[in-house]
């Protein structure tokens, strides 16, 4: 599963901390799920595409 | 000024910081149990049962201030990715846990350790288990088991 978390984060000139905290998670989770490799509760996918303003399925792009 | 919303976000959980108080409180009584069968058990006290009691104390005391740090950041000490991991590492540390104990069952006779000494080994290998497993699903693996769909 592709995602663009590190684009818009970027976007938004937030660090993955600053991410972390709006988002109300640990930082490490943002780092997994910018490389991919943690696939997120429908919950969370709902609240980092809240966070950064878009929705889950433009945010997120399933193999 | 910071806005509502941000106050909200960089204020620390107040929550998460009386979970800290709460574990430091935890931390230190068994480390006060650990000094105190030591020195039950063997009398004059054996020199090997403070240094556990230290180093659990440095190692606990080291993940604590990780904590508190990121409280006081405004970042919370568990989301779901971090209970995933301690709950597969737990998983793991039970089933090595079973074997462990059939092992100490099997060797009961060879064993150079007293029924005591044996449980207390069981459970500190338990616990390197669960630390070693929770380490490697908080920093370098996915903590999902994933199942085919």
């Amino acid at each position: 599963m592709k995602n663009r978390i590190k684009e818009l984060r970027a976007r938004n000139n937030w660090t993955q901390e600053e991410l972390a905290r709006r988002v109300g998670v640990r930082r490490e989770t943002i780092v997994f799920l910018e490389k991919g490799d943690y696939n997120p509760s429908l919950q969370l996918a709902h609240n980092v595409a809240n966070a950064l303003g878009t929705t889950i399925d433009s945010l997120f792009e399933f193999d | 000024m910071l806005s509502k919303r941000n106050k909200k976000l960089t204020s620390p959980n107040k929550v998460d910081a009386r979970r800290i108080i709460v574990m430091t409180v935890l931390l230190c009584l068994v480390a006060a149990t650990i000094l105190a069968w030591g020195w039950f058990a063997e009398p004059g006290g054996s020199p090997g049962i403070p240094a556990i009691a230290l180093l659990l104390l440095l190692i606990g005391g080291f993940f604590l201030w990780n904590a508190w740090r990121d409280v006081r950041r405004g970042l919370p000490i568990e989301d779901e990715r971090s209970v995933l991991a301690k709950t597969r590492a737990g998983y793991y540390a039970f089933l090595v846990s079973i074997y462990f104990w059939l092992a100490l069952g099997w060797f009961e006779e060879e064993l150079p350790m007293t029924v005591g000494q044996a449980g207390g080994a069981a459970i500190a290998f338990g616990a390197l288990v669960f630390f070693a497993a929770w380490v490697y699903f908080s920093r370098f693996a996915d903590p999902a088991i994933r199942v085919r769909q």
